[in-house]
């Protein structure tokens, strides 16, 4: 090696040798080292400078490589009196040789040359990412490197992590980890700030040489996403086997594929996994559990395969009830009408005279079926086409029972047509105990009670059939309809026949109002057979529907009240479950 | 026990067995409970079917024997009673005629034929009349006799026009007025109109709940044929 | 002016049939193609499923007969067709006894075919009628496979590779009720209320002012009342699907060349309320004009 630079080594020697001996020399020590813990790209050239430099002088640094060592390129034209410069973008491994030249005014002064200098990797920071971490608070940056270090290094090295919130500020210390870990999670900013940070190669001892340094671009710290309030809640009204986890999760940022996983977690500490869901949903039940051992759940918030988020749940305990707690509202209010409508009809029973209001619909029902008789024309009569299970289908007949019994009294003709055959069967045993009751037996028909067909529109055209080539002189239209209300009721409408409807279907009600002449409005239905029989029981028990109407007009204005002033215990208790 | 306390007794007990399940996890309530609704109620209604039709077939068999008025629709309503039965019967559980809704190739099972060409127009036919006795009905029904009358005939008219394009266009040209005579529609329907509504419903549910407390304690006995007792 | 309104006194209904049978047949010749305004409940339901993408599933019920068919079927169609769009999984399924599945089985072949991209089983399916009203609803709440062991073509569902993630209501995103009767409710009530999952319901406008109370409660997220609604829905599919809007142009065509859709319709609802809007006017002068006529007599 030494052979190669001689030549230009004596030369500038001589060169040296010259200058020097016209004037004592200014810059002096004149040193290339390579750069510590570098990545092989820097050379450090260090001189030290005596006197004071006058307006003309100028020092330039040159460079030259080993092939082509006679060729010296400009490096830079530092400050005499700066005594260092840091020339970096070297080939690692490589020999270079720098020559400095002192000029004042364009003549040379001096001229110096440096040992033949080598830089070598020493360490390396490399794929430097800053950015906003994926969490819930907001509140975190990390930072990701890969670290390469030569193994002969001989010292530890620590990497110092500084960050500043602004431009104009300085950067503080925020840390000094171990390099190699190669990453690091800040903690504590705050939401929406923008930071940068820096990062400096030290020496564990203490040394700082300065070369080794990174620095980032602003990064705003964001929520990415709501992860929070893990409960752990027995399942009620089950087997005693099941719990519900139920957290809170929002994205608020983009997030590629978020998943969740479930996993038990032990009494040792050792985990099970249970499930993996989507994390939007928000709840997990998990059955098959043993009775009444105490359970505790992790949950962890995987983001494109890594966990960004954790929570654990305090420990439950799934329990077997037999009365379901959720439901005790309904039972209350369950037993508090039972108890109203059982004490007012025990008081009716025992003499008291309960005061109905006048029900018009009801007042005309003799009167329509004077109408017929006097005009020998048949009763229609429409129990609606729901079924048995519908109650008001069972109040329709009811109202059947006494039409069916005036309409035996009367000798008058009587047809109660039916679309639901249970309802059929049930209507012509109230028909047929009608007629038996009003001791008219023998007027009893079969054919008075018929089944037409179950589908709802066949129905109606053949009952509407009925009307237009019949003509009933009366036609009541009691108990549960749908669509087919309004043709039924005009058709009737049309035939010129008084009509008594009645319904608690809220929405056929306008139809019967504008085409019907009576109409029984949803609960003066239910108070037909009350109304018309006057036995004292079923009296008692409208009247008792009445106070759980008056009891509930009191609790809704109660809880209008009390929602306005922002309480909410009786909104909550009445709550369904 | 006579022949009224036995069907008593049975309806308490059956119509308990739900209540109860409501509130109580227990295997032997909440068991039968659902087993009346998955399984005994269809069964009795197969039964209540098959008398239905028995009670169909027999008064249509009767009218066209005695020659009545109009026996002759009698014989075309036996005629699609038969045929779409027995398709749809034989169709169900033997796939005979390849079932009864669209083959794999998607050629029409007769049943399925009978269905969308004659079932559904038919249905649609009778629910299109509805139409036209809504116009005479309101025709006849919308005047304005008093102040309640009144205030309908205007609630009426409000959300005819707002339930149509027409309405919004009477005010299009006035800038930020476009959805008006909807927006009317609209509160009518969320306020005055949903008010009413769950009053009504209220009242019938209080109803219909102690109707239903007077079945099972057999207060109510009317549905059995049988009056109050005395 | 006076025979006029004397005669409009006692006028044969015969003749309002004549006119509103001509206000609904003019329109579907000759369209006139009205705006249509959207409101909020129907905007709900279309911001709710544009939310979604091919991950989440929404059910759609056919709770609906032949008899509504016209006023149903355009909102489960638009609805249907937004969801297809979109790619989101569709499960169909039919509570109403009386032609429940014949309407949902006529429809979803009607709308399948304009997706052909789009496969039976992987994307869409349709599982049948099934009898029991709200015990079919709670018992899709534990399991939708027990309920529902076969489509409706009898291949077990098992075997749909869509319906492997499909096992409850804990799997689906919405439920949409088109809905004639009181099935609508149940959906709101009981799927809603006790299993918390998102329902819309599609009634008709008959139907709708009972929902209201629903919809105000919460426990739907939308309301289709009646065929404006459909219409409305149809709109906003058009405007964010250009794909959609041609197909509606296409089925908005005059007369039977096109198809039927609610726009369609619409006008022949906007018409024929005009005439009844017009004959309660006129019901109302001849009202008056008897109401003074005894005075005149008098005098």
């Amino acid at each position: 090696m030494i052979n190669n630079w001689l030549p230009a080594l004596i030369l500038s020697l001589i060169v040296c040798l010259v200058v020097q001996e016209a004037e004592a020399s200014l810059i002096s020590e004149f040193a290339a080292i390579d750069t510590p813990l570098d990545n092989g790209t820097g050379v450090t050239l260090n001189w030290r400078w005596g006197g004071l430099p006058s307006e003309g002088m100028r020092l330039r640094i040159e460079r030259s490589t080993i092939s082509n060592p006679g060729q010296f390129d400009l490096v830079e034209q530092p400050s005499p009196s700066s005594q260092t410069l840091y020339d970096q973008g070297l080939a690692a491994d490589q020999e270079y040789l720098y020559r400095f030249t002192l000029t004042d005014d364009d003549h040379i002064v001096e001229v110096g040359v440096s040992s033949p200098v080598t830089p070598r990797f020493d360490i390396d920071l490399a794929n430097l990412e800053v950015t906003d971490a994926l969490d819930a608070s907001g509140d975190s940056i990390a930072l990701n490197w890969q670290w390469r270090q030569r193994k002969d290094l001989g010292f530890h090295l620590l990497l110092l992590i500084e960050r500043k919130e602004s431009e104009a500020e300085d950067f503080f210390e925020v840390a000094k980890i171990d390099p190699a870990i190669g990453s690091f999670l800040d903690n504590g900013l705050i939401e929406g700030s923008n930071y940068h940070y820096r990062l400096t190669i030290l020496r564990a001892e203490g040394f700082e040489p300065g070369s080794a340094r990174w620095l980032s671009s602003a990064v705003t710290v964001r929520r990415n996403f709501v992860f929070e309030t893990l409960q752990v809640n027995d399942i009620r009204n089950d087997q005693g086997d099941g719990l519900e986890l139920r957290w809170r999760f929002r994205q608020l940022d983009s997030l590629t594929s978020p998943l969740l996983h479930i996993e038990r977690v032990a009494s040792d500490g050792s985990l099970s996994k249970v499930a993996e869901v989507a994390p939007a949903d928000e709840r997990f039940t998990e059955t098959g559990l043993t009775e009444n051992q105490p359970y505790c759940y992790r949950l962890t918030l995987f983001e494109a395969g890594k966990p960004v988020a954790m929570l654990t749940s305090a420990e439950a305990v799934p329990v077997y009830t037999v009365f379901n707690p959720d439901r005790f509202n309904a039972l209350f209010l369950f037993v508090l009408f039972c108890s109203i409508v059982l004490w007012l009809i025990n008081t009716s029973r025992r003499g008291k005279d309960l005061f109905i209001r006048r029900i018009a619909g009801l007042n005309a029902i003799e009167d329509a079926i004077g109408r017929a008789t006097e005009m020998g024309r048949k009763i229609l009569y429409i129990p609606g086409i729901m079924s048995m299970d519908e109650v008001q289908t069972i109040a329709s007949l009811s109202i059947l029972g006494y039409v069916a019994r005036y309409a035996a009294d009367y000798d008058t003709l009587f047809e109660v047509p039916n679309k639901d055959p249970i309802t059929f069967a049930a209507a012509r045993e109230t028909v047929r105990e009608a007629f038996l009751t009003a001791g008219k037996s023998d007027k009893y028909r079969e054919d008075m009670v018929t089944y037409i067909t179950y589908d709802q529109f066949a129905y109606t055209a053949s009952v509407c059939g009925k009307m237009v080539r019949e003509r009933p002189a009366a036609n009541f239209l009691i108990g549960s309809f749908y669509a087919e209300s309004l043709l039924l009721a005009e058709t009737g409408q049309l035939t010129g026949a008084i009509q008594i409807a009645g319904t608690a279907e809220v929405h056929q009600l306008p139809f019967f109002v504008c085409a019907c002449d009576y109409t029984l409005i949803g609960e003066e239905l239910y108070a037909a057979s009350a109304y018309i029989s006057k036995d004292p029981l079923m009296v008692g028990s409208i009247k008792g529907q009445d106070w759980v109407k008056a009891i509930l007009i009191g609790v809704l204005l109660l809880g209008v009240i009390l929602e306005t002033a922002g309480v909410h215990w009786l909104t909550a208790f009445l709550q369904a479950k | 026990m006579n022949k009224y306390k036995f069907p008593l007794v049975l309806c308490f007990f059956f119509g308990t067995i739900p209540i109860v399940a409501h509130f109580v996890n227990v295997e032997w309530v909440t068991a039968p409970s659902k087993a009346l609704n998955d399984t005994w109620m269809p069964i009795i209604y197969v039964f209540a079917i098959l008398l239905g039709i028995v009670n169909v077939v027999q008064n249509s068999w009767t009218k066209i024997k005695r020659r009545e008025q109009g026996w002759f629709y009698a014989v075309v309503l036996l005629a699609g009673l038969f045929s779409m039965g027995f398709f749809g019967f034989t169709g169900a559980i033997w796939d005979t005629f390849g079932g009864t809704n669209l083959r794999p190739d998607g050629s029409a099972t007769p049943f399925h034929w009978m269905a969308t060409h004659m079932f559904i127009p038919l249905q649609s036919t009778m629910f299109a009349l509805l139409s036209f006795y809504v116009a005479s009905a309101a025709y006849r029904a919308f005047r304005a006799r008093n102040l309640s009358a009144t205030l309908l005939l205007i609630a009426g008219v409000f959300v005819m026009l707002g339930r149509v394009p027409f309405g919004d266009m009477i005010f299009s040209w006035l800038p930020g007025a476009e959805n008006t005579f909807s927006g009317i529609t609209e509160w009518l329907m969320d306020c005055p109109n949903a008010a009413a509504q769950r009053a009504i419903m209220i009242g019938a549910a209080l109803g219909a709940a102690s109707m239903a407390l007077k079945v099972l304690l057999g207060i109510e006995r009317s549905y059995m044929g049988k009056e109050q007792e005395d | 002016m006076k025979a006029l309104l004397d005669r409009l006194e006692d006028l044969d209904r015969r003749w309002i049939y004549l006119i509103v049978g001509v206000g609904a047949l003019l329109p579907l010749i000759y369209p006139l193609n009205l705006p249509v305004t959207i409101t909020p409940p129907v905007r709900n339901i279309y911001d709710y499923i544009e939310k979604l993408g091919p991950e989440d599933a929404v059910i759609v019920s056919f709770d609906y007969g032949p008899s509504t068919g016209p006023e149903n079927d355009p909102m489960a169609e638009a609805v249907m067709r937004h969801i297809l769009a979109r790619g989101i999984k569709l499960v169909v399924i039919a509570l109403y006894p009386l032609g429940g599945v014949t309407m949902s089985q006529l429809s979803l072949d009607r709308v399948a075919k304009e997706f052909p991209e789009l496969t039976y089983g992987k994307d869409y399916v349709n599982l049948g009628y099934k009898s029991g009203g709200i015990a079919v609803l709670k018992a899709m709440g534990q399991d939708l496979h027990t309920i529902f062991p076969m489509d409706l073509a009898k291949r077990p569902i098992a075997d749909l590779p869509m319906m492997q993630k499909i096992k409850s209501y804990k799997d689906l995103k919405l439920a949409v009720s088109i809905a004639t009767g009181i099935i609508g409710e149940w959906w709101a009530n009981l799927v809603n209320a006790q299993y918390g999952l998102p329902v819309a319901v599609g009634c008709t406008a008959v139907s709708a002012p009972k929902y209201y109370a629903y919809l105000r409660s919460g426990n739907m997220l939308g309301l289709m009342g009646g065929l404006k609604a459909a219409s409305e829905y149809e709109k906003l599919v058009m405007d964010g699907y250009p794909a959609l809007r041609r197909i509606y142009e296409r089925l908005n065509g005059p007369g039977a060349g096109g198809g039927y859709t609610a726009i369609k319709g619409m006008d022949v609802q906007s018409v024929v309320h005009l005439i009844i809007i017009a004959f309660i006017v006129l019901g109302n002068l001849a009202y008056f004009r008897s109401r003074k006529r005894p005075h005149h007599s008098e005098e």
